[in-house]
Order: C-alpha cells, then sequence, then structure tokens
C-alpha cells in the first residue's frame, strides 16, 4: 500500500519529484533494516580496484577512513589495556631473599600481588630422605637461616618424641636459653632489616651489632657463628663452656638499654607509625583462615603461643608474658616483636639463674655418643661411638608432628619413620610459607611502598618458603 | 563557637604521644604472671584528654619533639666508642671450638694418626670425605687417599666428633680463601702440611676443650 | 677544658711512640689507625704484637706487620701460636709459655693461592687403569 502510494506520489501532475534512476550503491543492495546491513560484501567496484598491480583505495573509501571529529581525541578503537605489571624481582634489597614478586599495579596503587617462590629449592625434604638422622640435622641449620637453633630444637624434639626419651633438666634449660638467644637474634634481624625497608638505616646497623654479639656466644658454645648443630637429639652436643653464663648475663643486662635505644628511635616517631598503622591490617577470623601463626596471629588479637598452649622443653618452669595487639596491623606486631625481645631477656635471665648441674646428654648410647674420655677406654663405648657415627641410631616406626614457636611463627616437623635409621619423610612445615601467600590479601590496594613494608613485617626467609 | 570546639577536638592520629612505660628492671617490660599482655598503642580520644595531655600532644605534634629525640640517640652513637674492629691487625675473639680450615694430625713422635677407618667418610653429610686405604709397607693400615672437598664441605664438625684418634681436626684457621676452585679440592698431602703447620694453635685447642668433648 | 689538653697529649704521645710525625703518617696509612700498647713480642718473620687493655675485647690486641711487607699485608702471616693470643683464644703469649716444637713441625706459610708456588690437587694413589704394551709377533 505504501509502495502504491510512493508510485503515484511519483507520478503526480505537480512534477516536483521526477522518477530518478536510482544509484546501485551497497546502500541500496543492502538498504537499511535489511539482515546483511552490517555484513559488508565486496562489490564490483571493489573488486575492480583491487584487480591492478595496486591496491589504491578510491576516494570514497579514502573518505571513510578519516577518522570523524567527535572521535579524533578520545581513540576508543579497539585496544587491549593492561596494568602495569612490574616485576620486584629476584635480586631486589628489599625483597628479603629471593623473591620474584610480580606487582599488578594501577598507578601506585596495587591490584595482584604474585609471589613467584622457588628459588631457593634446595630440596631439603628429599636429601634427608636419604640421610641418617644425625647427617640430616644441619638441613635444619639452614632452613630458617636467620633462628637456626629454633629449627634443630624442633627437629630433635621430633625425633626424641619418637624415640620416646627424655632429655635430662640441664639440657632443657640450655636448650630454652639458646631458643631465646635465637628470639632475639630473629627479631633483631626481622626489625632491623623491616625498618631498612621502610626507610630507617640506622637501627639496622645498631642490632646487627648485637648480632654479632649474639653469634659470639652461639660459636663459643658450638663452634660456628651461624649454623651450630648444636641442639641434637638427645640434649646438646657439648656442654657449656666456663663463663659463657657470665658473659651472657653481662649481655643480657645492657641489650634492654639497646631496645630502649630502638624503640625511642622508632615507636612514636609520626613517620614510622605514619608508615605502619593501618598497613597490612588482617582480621583475626582471616588470620586464622590463612594458616597464620606465631607474631602475626597475635598481631591480630588472638591469644595462642606454642610454649603456652603445649609447652616443650623447660618451658614450663619459667615465667614470661605474651604480648598481643589489637588491630593486625604492622604497627602492632612490630610492638609486639620488641616486647618478645623484652620476654626473652627475661627467660634468659631465669634460665641462668635456675640452670640446674647435670647431664646434658642423654646417658642412652644407642641414642647419644659417648664422651671421648670413655670411647677410648671402653669397648662397648667404642662400638656405640662407631655404630652411631656409622649407621646411626634406628628410630621405632611411627609418625609424628611437632611443632615449636618459632620466632616467626609455628615452625613444625612432621616426621615419618619406617624403623630404621633413615626418616622415610621429614615434611617441614615452615610458617613463612602461608605468612606469604596472604601477601596478596593484605596487600590489595595499598600502595607500593606499603607492600614493602608489608613482606617486613611478614618476616620471611626464603630459606624456609622455599626449603 | 561550637564549630571552633569541634575543630579542635576532631580526632589527629598522627600527632598524639604514645603512653610510655615506667622502667623496672633491666628488661623494662610489664611484668605479668605468665599472662598474654596487650601492647597495641593506647591513645585517649581527644574528649577525655585532660588539659596537661592535650598541650603535650600539641607541643610534641609542632616541635616535633619525638624526631629531635630519635635524632640526637643517632647523633649520640658519633661520641661512643665505635664498635669496628681493624681487620688484619685485629682479630675478633674466637673459642677454642672454632670450626675452620680441615687439618690431619700427627703423634708426637711424627707417626700420622690417622688409621683410615673411615668413620669420617661415613659421618659427613656432604660426602666431602673420599679415602682409600691399603696396607703400607710396614703393615699398618693407612690411607693412600684422603680427600676433602672443600666447597662440599658444610663446616659442621662431625668429622672431628668422629674420630676415634682425633686424626681429622678443624683447625682454627679461616683464611685459606682462593682465586680458583681447584686449590680448594684439599688431598691428603696438603691437609698433612696443614696440619703440620697449625699443629701450635690446633694442641692448643684440643687442650681447652677436651674435658668437654 | 683539661680533658681538651689531655687529648692533645695523647696525641702527642702517640706521634712520639711512633717514631715522629712523618712515621705516624705512614703508619695512619698502612693500618687505617693509630694506637699506643705495650709489647708483647715478636715472632721469626718480624711482626710485632701490642696490647692495650684500654680498649674493648676485640680491638685491645693487635699486630703491626713486619716492615718487608709493606702494604701487602695479609692476615695469614700471622703464625699460629701468636694468632691463637691474637683471637682471644689464650691469654698467654708464645713468650711467655713456649712449647718446644716437634721435629714434623712444618713453618708457617701464609696464603699462598694466586702466586705461582700455590697448592695444585693431585692424586696421591697409584693409578689404577694401567696401560699395557701389546706383545710383540
Amino acid at each position: 500500500m505504501a509502495s502504491l502510494g510512493n508510485l503515484l506520489r511519483k507520478i503526480s501532475l505537480t512534477g516536483a519529484c521526477k522518477i530518478r534512476k536510482p544509484r546501485w550503491t551497497s546502500a541500496v543492495l543492502a538498504p537499511v533494516g535489511s539482515r546483511t546491513a552490517s555484513n559488508w560484501q565486496p562489490d564490483v567496484k571493489f573488486i575492480k580496484t583491487h584487480e591492478g598491480l595496486y591496491t589504491d583505495a578510491t576516494p570514497e573509501q579514502k573518505a571513510l577512513w578519516e577518522i570523524p571529529l567527535e572521535h579524533r581525541n578520545k581513540q576508543d578503537y579497539e585496544r587491549t589495556i593492561q596494568n602495569v605489571v612490574l616485576n620486584f624481582g629476584p635480586q631486589h634489597p628489599a625483597a628479603h631473599g629471593v623473591l620474584r614478586l610480580v606487582l599488578h599495579l594501577i598507578g601506585e596503587r596495587v591490584v595482584r600481588c604474585d609471589p613467584h617462590i622457588g628459588l631457593l629449592h634446595r630440596a631439603t625434604e628429599k636429601l634427608i630422605e636419604h640421610k641418617t638422622y644425625m647427617q640430616g640435622l644441619p638441613y635444619f641449620d639452614r632452613l630458617d637461616y636467620v633462628s637456626m637453633m629454633c629449627n634443630e630444637q624442633c627437629y630433635s624434639l621430633a625425633i626424641e618424641k619418637l624415640l620416646n626419651i627424655e632429655v635430662p633438666l640441664r639440657a632443657k634449660y640450655i636448650r630454652v636459653m639458646f631458643a631465646e638467644i635465637t628470639r632475639i637474634l630473629n627479631h633483631c634481624m626481622g626489625i632491623g632489616t623491616h625498618a631498612l625497608d621502610v626507610g630507617a638505616m640506622t637501627p639496622f646497623f645498631w642490632l646487627f651489632e648485637e648480632r654479632e654479639k649474639m653469634m659470639e656466644f652461639y660459636e663459643r658454645v658450638s663452634g660456628a657463628r651461624m649454623h651450630a648443630a648444636y641442639i641434637r637429639p638427645g640434649g646438646v652436643s657439648q656442654d657449656l663452656p666456663l663463663g659463657l653464663m657470665d658473659d651472657i648475663y653481662e649481655f643480657i643486662s645492657k641489650f634492654g638499654q639497646r631496645i630502649d635505644e630502638v624503640d625511642d628511635m622508632l615507636t612514636t616517631n609520626r613517620i614510622w607509625r605514619h608508615r605502619l598503622e593501618n598497613i597490612g591490617v588482617i582480621s583475626a577470623e582471616d588470620a586464622l583462615l590463612h594458616g597464620f601463626s606465631g607474631v602475626m596471629l597475635r598481631g591480630s588479637g588472638i591469644k595462642w603461643d606454642l610454649r603456652k598452649q603445649q609447652p616443650y622443653d623447660a618451658y614450663d618452669r619459667v615465667e614470661f608474658d605474651v604480648p598481643i595487639g589489637t588491630k593486625g596491623d604492622c604497627y602492632d606486631r612490630y610492638l609486639i616483636r620488641m616486647e618478645e625481645m623484652r620476654q626473652s631477656l627475661r627467660i634468659i635471665h631465669q634460665c641462668l639463674n635456675d640452670m640446674p648441674a647435670g647431664e646434658i646428654k642423654t646417658d642412652d648410647n644407642k641414642v647419644c655418643p659417648p664422651k671421648r674420655a670413655e670411647m677410648k677406654n671402653s669397648m662397648e663405648a667404642l662400638i656405640h661411638h662407631f655404630k652411631l657415627y656409622t649407621e646411626g641410631f634406628n628410630v621405632p616406626p611411627g609418625a609424628t608432628y611437632t611443632a615449636v614457636e618459632a620466632p616467626k611463627g609455628e615452625f613444625g616437623v612432621y616426621l615419618v619413620s619406617d624403623g630404621s635409621n633413615r626418616p622415610y619423610r621429614c615434611k617441614i612445615k615452615a610458617p613463612g610459607f602461608a605468612h606469604l601467600a596472604a601477601l596478596d590479601h593484605m596487600a590489595k590496594a595499598s600502595f607500593m611502598a606499603d607492600v614493602v613494608a608489608i613482606i617486613g613485617t611478614l618476616d620471611v626467609v626464603f630459606g624456609e618458603v622455599d626449603r | 563557637m561550637s564549630a571552633l570546639g569541634r575543630i579542635f577536638l576532631a580526632p589527629r592520629p598522627i600527632y598524639q604521644a604514645a603512653v610510655r612505660l615506667q622502667p623496672r628492671c633491666l628488661y623494662n617490660t610489664v611484668q605479668g604472671k605468665g599472662d598474654f599482655i596487650d601492647v597495641s598503642l593506647k591513645e585517649k580520644a581527644p574528649t577525655d584528654r585532660t588539659l596537661r595531655e592535650t598541650a603535650d600532644v600539641y607541643g610534641v605534634g609542632f616541635f616535633i619533639a619525638e624526631l629531635f629525640k630519635g635524632f640526637s640517640i643517632a647523633n649520640s652513637m658519633v661520641l661512643r666508642e665505635q664498635a669496628t674492629i681493624n681487620y688484619p691487625f685485629e682479630k675478633g675473639p674466637l673459642s677454642p671450638r672454632f670450626r675452620g680450615e680441615h687439618a690431619l694430625r700427627r703423634y708426637p713422635s711424627g707417626e700420622e694418626r690417622c688409621i683410615a677407618c673411615k668413620l669420617c667418610e661415613a659421618v659427613c653429610p656432604a660426602q666431602a670425605i673420599t679415602i682409600e686405604a691399603e696396607t703400607r709397607a710396614d703393615g699398618s693400615r693407612r690411607t693412600t687417599r684422603y680427600d676433602i672437598d672443600m666447597t662440599k664441605c658444610i663446616y659442621c664438625g662431625f668429622c672431628q666428633e668422629a674420630c676415634p684418634v682425633d686424626a681429622i681436626v678443624e683447625g682454627p684457621n679461616f683464611e685459606f680463601s682462593t682465586e680458583t676452585h681447584e686449590e680448594l679440592l684439599y688431598n691428603k698431602e696438603k691437609l698433612l702440611s696443614n696440619g703440620d703447620q697449625w699443629e701450635a694453635a690446633i694442641a692448643n685447642n684440643l687442650e681447652a676443650d677436651y674435658l668437654y668433648r | 677544658m683539661s680533658i681538651y689538653l689531655q687529648k692533645l697529649r695523647e696525641v702527642q704521645q702517640l706521634v712520639k711512640h711512633h717514631g715522629g710525625l712523618k712515621a705516624a703518617f705512614l703508619t695512619l696509612y698502612k693500618t687505617d689507625g693509630l694506637k699506643m700498647g705495650e709489647h708483647k713480642g715478636t715472632d721469626q718473620f718480624g711482626n710485632r704484637y701490642y696490647e692495650n687493655k684500654k680498649f674493648f675485647i676485640g680491638r685491645s690486641r693487635w699486630v703491626e706487620f713486619t716492615d718487608g711487607v709493606g702494604v701487602d699485608y695479609d692476615a695469614s702471616m700471622i703464625p699460629p701460636e701468636w694468632r691463637s693470643w691474637l683471637q682471644y683464644s689464650r691469654d698467654e703469649t708464645p713468650v711467655d709459655k713456649t712449647v718446644a716444637p716437634k721435629k714434623w713441625h712444618g713453618p708457617h706459610i701464609d696464603n699462598r693461592s694466586g702466586m705461582a708456588d700455590q697448592y695444585v690437587p693431585y692424586s696421591t694413589t697409584r693409578p689404577k687403569i694401567q696401560a699395557w704394551t701389546p706383545p710383540r709377533q
């Protein structure tokens, strides 16, 4: 009906519109509203332009290529937009070891934080399966290489649980004393490097000088400043040399002032507080869900310390407090670490006062080698010495998960024994692993400088994360 | 008037001073009876502050007093005795138990102690010791090869604990750095000559420490 | 006021102890420090050992290397007897407590790495694989 009206209009007597021959353009061939309007098929003219040597565009086509005026600056043509991906690389002074952290950033704010670990993987657990229990001990020194004797203590406790032996009281006190010295060592390193990353360089040097003094104690007792191999299954390897306890007392009587110096430098400092308060906040529920332990949990207010919950060695005989925080931010964890150092001084003081006389190894020569004088005089002692240093002791079959309150958190060893002289499986639960995994959760929508502060507060060491 | 009051009483987390704990003993800490103590910062709300506390807060805030305190502590270190040791001329203290470069010892008569029992080879966690043994011309049991790969060695001291005759010891030398890797693959001659050189120091250390072993 | 005069007098004593201003500067150049102490002994190479208990442990005992080495001193040039004393392992110097060396004690050699007579590893056993000459026809 409409077309009839069109035709009638065209042949009206006014003669205003003439019948024009329509131009056969693509708009006509595929008129607006038709199904194929969005599909342009090449027409004859287009094909003719491509016939020759040069496919030069016709002027009509060139006119189509011009960016219309309203779109000229916006450039909203199809392109891929991606956030800045930055490699906070393995070689970085603030990466606390070998951490490859892939950061997706918008400007300075972190969208996503992706830690790539494994650059320090040394196949520790696999190698331990091929070594005797005594030969496996130096591996534990090298896991969390800033708190050595705590790792050895965990391993020794696990073996003692499977062997079902009891360690003499003096050995327990020595172990507790050195575990607390180790805790101070670790917190000196943790706070020192955290301050260094945030920008305060001086406490780093002061605290490392204190570490030197403590490493001197390690060296006097075991022979090596760092990797001591001192705490063995059955007790400790050698007794404390004369004069060491006096020197430890002199050290702890002056160390309180060192902590105060660092405290005065950092705690009320407005720059420090600005950098650390409300950064890296984690709620108590989230902390539990992510598998945190140690200072990370206590920072959010959870009252959990393995030395109180399941006391091992002589921790039930010494009196100490455990600091907790409330907000779960970096600042609370810093305050907790400072207070833990002071409480460690208290524990060491009590150990020095209460150190009992006695043996430092179990006298069961099937587990602990005899003293050298005995070994050179007695046949049975020589045989035990020989068997222990070649074959090692046999551990009854069983499995145990033993955990200690290492300075970084809960360091655990899951030891499976099949009755022979080698561990069948030795799985190491490192606190840094779970802490680092939650970095993305904690660092969401924070600035890149805050990521540095958060890594410092997590107190990760890649020896234990990568093993 | 109330608007002015609200400006002054608005919470300003930057300028609030922390409560300082009173020093009580050598550790300057809160002495609980084994509890969980809360160490987080307890700041008073601006409405609870006394006039003196408000003046303190604003004074510290305006005069950046805590920054000056930290600065003065850092500066006081300049005037204190420095802890640096002038290395090659002065050395840090070392105990007799120090585990350094290995050495093979001899009896006072000059006879080498090592009887090729291979206990050290068996206990080495890094398998750094290689031993081959043969009967010597005079009929005694001695090693022909005793190699320690000092680059595999982890300096744990297990070999010196294992040796029943105190043949292999870890001496007090730690200054044996080399320019090539090969020089660190010690063989028996090198170890024996080490022992001959360092016997004075090793004997001193053993004398100081044998009662504990 | 008197503390400054005291310090000046100490500097004067130090310079005199080292044998004049030029020698004091030379010592400062070689050893990065000017210290005065009791001369405890000299070893077979000519190194001189001093002690001054006013400094803390770590700085109270020191060595001045023999004049022949100049600035090529090396920490391994110190013989073992004196090293025990220098590193605070013992309180008696070899002068106080001499031990007659056994005949098999070797001379002290410093770290020869990088020099012509450095240690080169070699096998101390008989070769296990020995070539044979084929029998003649």
